[in-house]
């Protein structure tokens, strides 16, 4: 063998290697660009219409059923209906909370999505980030005015001066009750329970003619009791419900109306009225319990409407293929009867919240990429989406012409989702305060997961309501005190 | 240049590639951990500031970590000792010469086949709360904080036979014939014969399976991602889950310190194993 | 083996009573999954549940590739597999052939340095690791799938143990024939020790198509996902005609269980290096 061949092998060594190297290393999505943090950027609104060739949009979101159906049907026809702006939705995660802890994952090094579909409740810590555009800049930019929208919405959404994201999907609660159920236990099927007490009762007489074990069933989460607070007024946290210019520092939410409702869940569960659920992600369990009729009553979001409907006349693709749901079938679901009305409430009923998201446009992209998000924005603003976004996907309208559409107005009338809907924009329309919606609080994931725990182990473990509430608020203290000092 | 210096550069050469991916993806990690434990960053990732040692005693001493060692231990509890027995059990019943054993010992072995993910989708099939075919047993009911983690611990038992039952198979079968027959002779029964003769002279074989089981354990997240989301209630969140949920910024600090945390129980897991083997080698047999 | 016990014929049945036994309870969970993954979701559940498929759909495997998008995700995991095993063959290759047959300072502490990695799982290193592939641009990437797996001290382990196998008698008459140390583990040390080379490969390939946490941990984008971390995804979107998921995860078996057919005596001596003596 020739000697001289040795040293070819060398070479080829470093060859493969590197062939290795190569061939693993193709295709990366590439760097989407830095933040540029900063005080409230202006809004680039005009750089779309320099730009040439096709500009593409990241957009974050999470959400599921015929919500999320809707929202990717919708971002198709944008794309399709010009060849300037594509938006590409990715779905992150499979709750609001895994949207948001994925995105804070991206922060430092600015992998961020164009747009982001974030919770509202993550307003407060967007802002405090910094990574997000004020929308308001934009509106001005373009010339304008948030006068057409939901003052309720915008006001949520608005500090330091103007609203931050460009468009928000509304929700608020409402309850949904068995009509059949009412009926077999003697009662009037039109008249749902306004109060705590009212449920009690209603239950305790479905309950005593035998029509189910257990009337009330409730997702133990953390707005059963946000709700009865903002609607009566009563701030979560301090500095004016974090609305306030100076640092929100503590829970306010030891009161007695928490009590109150802590105690209720507590007694009801006692008393066989009531079957509590888990909060955990996609758990469904109890609405799939009004579904199989072992319950009478339940809460849920009005954003559920449409996948309700869609159950009731047969399309099951939207809850999929549960035991409970299958049953139903079984029983016939032309009989079952669902009614909805406003949230009942601690002494009074539709103690609404705003609830829902918002998209925001975030500061990391190019100048052509922010203007294209704003121009998808301004186009999803507009009244047949904003109708297509009710009607389809059932979030309340933003616009509020929308509402006063023929065809939502038919939807209303006509349907059995849009006669929820209604209730539910009612609820938005006469009973939210334009100026007390709800709390701004930068770790608000923390304070729902101690709120929500303080719930469950009261309803699953029978800890001490008192106890839970206190311990409920120091998480939440602790999580403010841990937020407020990283914020440097 | 002498021959011993080309050979000793040739070596270099040869452990570079495996010396960089391995300082850049493995030591350099472990001093980052330390760095960022020290540390803790804004909410943004933009500004970092010293803490010092004052975040490794909080953190470890502090509930969130002793949740996680609680529930990952729990967990280790659970698949080891149940992984051990089973696996011994299924390889004990197929060493054996009867027609058609291989058979079996391709089924006992195929659940090697399965990753997590396919396994804890599997076990989604059984165990999840609306539609698992197991869904009523409250004994690992999923939507229980009390009992989550057993449906999920099932699931990595069931996943780990193939593996147990292979390695303890090789063990049975590198056991010499004539130990068996020496001890049939001397008038043991069948059952006498496995532990006083067969379960010592595979005793090596089952500590390092323990250890084995153990390392999985201690590293369970994907069955809990799966399965539970960390739910009910928190109580699935084992150490590697926490330490996975820590990676937005401002829990950094919090995150490294608890993987720092997990390090540490690695390290006194295997040591422990590396001396009670060498124990073992230098008394046994 | 204790062969009294098979004498009569009696307690031959029991045995294969036993297996059976055995071997319904190993494979319960997996037929499950295939019942449901071939059974019309609602019909299933309509029909109690029962441990046999109801209104089969046979085509619900090639949905899953058009439905649930798994061709791309298998494409992802192929690519990133192969790498893997590629770039980690070469590696330990290289280094057990070095700490083998090569003389050179510092040689025990290299090796102890390499098995101390061992101690360093990626659950351990995630946050930085996903620190540094953030920085290099290389999230939604296979640089960033593979990176950290490119070496491995198990291997390299495994290598070196089949390499001592080889007498130095033969490298010191290579050498005397003017062929140096590379030509050396290419015509000889690799083909003698192909056996061992192949355990490894198995092995490697395994625990590359298997991952979960790191891939989970650098994947944001969908089209990025491997089939693993897919498996999630196709549940989530396909919920209301979960027969796909269940397909999906018996897919995502399928490589293995293929590997495991053919090449299951490579595996198990692989496996069992390091627990059995002899």
């Amino acid at each position: 063998m020739n000697p001289s061949r040795r040293w070819l092998s060398a070479p080829a060594l470093a060859l493969s290697l590197a062939l290795v190297g190569a061939a693993c290393s193709g295709g990366s999505s590439g760097d989407s660009g830095r933040s540029s943090g900063g005080d409230l950027p202006p809004c680039p609104v005009d750089a779309l219409d320099e730009a040439t060739g096709t500009t593409e949009v990241v957009l974050w979101y999470q959400i599921s059923g015929k919500a999320e159906q809707t929202l990717k049907a919708m971002v198709e026809d944008y794309n399709a209906s010009h060849s300037k702006v594509r938006v590409r939705a990715e779905v992150q995660g499979t709750s609001y909370d895994q949207l948001l802890r994925a995105y804070e994952r991206a922060i430092p090094s600015g992998d961020l999505p164009t747009i982001v579909v974030a919770e509202d409740t993550a307003t407060q810590f967007l802002i405090d980030s910094g990574t997000v555009l004020q929308a308001q800049a934009c509106f001005d930019a373009a010339g304008l005015d948030t006068d057409g929208f939901s003052e309720a919405v915008v006001n949520h959404f608005t500090t330091d001066g103007g609203m931050w994201p460009g468009t928000a999907s509304i929700s608020d609660l409402l309850t949904y009750v068995n009509k059949n159920h009412l009926r077999r236990a003697g009662l009037d099927p039109e008249v749902a329970p306004q109060t705590l007490a009212d449920v009690r009762t209603m239950a305790e007489q479905i309950k005593a003619a035998g029509v189910v074990d257990t009337p009330v069933v409730l997702r133990m989460d953390s707005w059963l009791v946000e709700t009865q607070l903002t609607g009566s007024k009563q701030p979560i946290v301090n500095n004016d419900n974090g609305y306030g210019s100076g640092e929100t520092t503590e829970a306010t939410f030891d009161t007695d109306t928490t009590r109150e409702i802590f105690e209720w869940v507590e007694d009801m569960v006692a008393d066989g009225l009531l079957l509590p659920t888990q909060a955990t992600d996609g758990n469904i369990d109890h609405y799939l319990a009004m579904v199989n009729q072992r319950a009478s009553m339940t809460i849920e979001t009005s954003t559920a409407a449409t996948t309700i409907e869609s159950f009731l006349g047969g399309d099951r693709s939207v809850v999929g293929d549960r035991p409970e749901a299958a049953q139903a079938d079984e029983l016939d679901t032309s009989g079952l009867d669902i009614g909805a009305a406003p949230v009942f409430g601690v002494d009074a009923a539709g103690r609404a919240q705003i609830g829902g998201n918002g998209f925001f446009i975030t500061t990391s992209g190019t100048d052509v990429q922010k203007a294209a998000a704003w121009d998808f924005i301004t186009w999803w603003n507009a009244e047949p989406q904003q109708v297509r976004w009710h009607v389809e996907g059932s979030y309340l309208p933003f616009l509020t012409s929308a509402a006063s559409t023929p065809e939502v107005q038919t939807f209303w009338d006509t349907t059995l989702a849009g006669g929820f809907l209604k209730i539910a924009y009612d609820e938005l329309t006469q009973n939210v305060d334009p100026n007390f919606s709800g709390a701004l609080i930068g770790p608000y994931d923390q304070f729902r997961v101690a709120m929500r725990d303080a719930l469950g182990r009261v309803a699953f473990q029978g800890a001490d309501p008192a106890a839970a509430i206190t311990e409920a608020k120091t998480r939440t203290d602790e999580a403010l005190t841990r937020y407020n000092d990283a914020n440097f | 240049m002498t021959r011993r210096t080309r050979e000793a550069l040739l070596a270099y050469a040869m452990l570079l590639p495996s010396l960089v991916i391995f300082a850049w993806f493995f030591f350099y990690p472990l001093y980052r951990l330390v760095e960022m434990g020290l540390h803790q960053k804004n909410r943004a990732g933009t500004a970092e500031r010293w803490v010092g040692w004052s975040q490794f005693s909080d953190v470890l001493g502090g509930d969130e970590f002793r949740e996680g060692v609680r529930i990952t231990g729990t967990y280790v509890l659970y698949t080891v000792p149940l992984g051990l027995v089973l696996g011994v059990l299924l390889a004990v019943a197929a060493n054996r010469r009867l027609k058609g054993i291989k058979v079996f010992q391709a089924i006992f072995s195929s659940t090697i086949a399965t990753s997590v993910a396919v396994a804890s989708v599997i076990f989604f099939v059984l165990l999840n709360p609306q539609v698992g075919y197991f869904s009523s047993v409250e004994w690992f009911s999923l939507s229980d904080p009390d009992t989550a983690l057993r449906g999920v611990a099932l699931s990595s038992v069931w996943q780990n036979l193939g593996l147990t039952f292979v390695i303890v198979l090789a063990g049975l079968q590198a056991v010499p014939e004539e130990v068996d027959e020496a001890a049939t002779l001397d008038g043991y029964g069948p059952v006498r014969r496995f532990f006083r003769v067969t379960l010592p002279m595979i005793s090596p074989t089952l500590l390092f399976l323990v250890v084995v089981l153990v390392i999985f354990a201690l590293q369970a997240f994907a069955q809990s991602d799966i399965l539970t989301g960390g739910g009910p209630l928190g109580s699935t969140e084992t150490l590697v889950w926490k330490i996975f949920n820590s990676q937005q910024p401002l829990d950094q600090g919090v995150g490294a310190v608890m993987a720092v945390g997990l390090f540490a129980i690695t390290l006194v897991v295997s040591l422990a194993q590396f001396l009670i083997l060498e124990r073992r080698v230098h008394y046994g047999n | 083996m204790a062969t009294d016990l098979h004498r009569t014929t009696r307690a031959r049945v029991a045995w294969y009573a036993l297996l059976t036994a055995l071997a319904g309870v190993v494979l319960f969970p997996a037929y499950m999954t295939l019942v449901r993954a071939l059974s019309q979701p609602r019909e299933y559940v309509l029909a109690g549940q029962p441990p046999w498929p109801v209104s089969p759909e046979w085509d619900v495997f090639a949905r899953a590739f058009t439905e649930g998008d798994m061709g791309r995700k298998f494409l992802v995991s192929a690519v990133v597999t192969g790498c893997i095993v590629a770039g980690q063959l070469l590696t330990a290759t290289l280094a057990a052939y070095a700490f083998t047959f090569l003389r050179f300072p510092l040689r025990r502490t290299l090796f102890v340095v390499f098995m101390a990695t061992l101690m360093l799982p990626i659950e351990v290193t995630l946050i930085p690791n996903v620190e540094t592939v953030r920085s290099l641009g290389w999230l939604n990437s296979y640089p960033g799938l593979v990176g950290p797996f490119l070496a491995t001290a198990f291997g390299t382990f495994l290598l070196r143990q089949g390499f001592r196998g080889i007498p130095r008698d033969l490298l010191d008459a290579s050498q005397l024939d003017g062929f140096g140390h590379l030509a050396f583990l290419r015509r000889v040390a690799i083909p003698v020790t192909r056996p061992v080379v192949a355990s490894f490969a198995v092995i490697a390939f395994l625990a590359a198509w298997n991952q979960y946490t790191w891939p989970r941990a650098v994947v944001t984008e969908g089209r990025w996902e491997t089939v693993q971390i897919g498996l999630k995804s196709v549940a989530v979107e396909t919920v209301d005609r979960s027969n796909i998921a269940f397909a999906a995860a018996i897919l995502a078996a399928v490589p293995i269980l293929l590997l495991l057919i053919f090449l299951q005596r490579h595996l198990v001596r692989g496996l069992t290096t390091g627990a059995v003596k002899g």
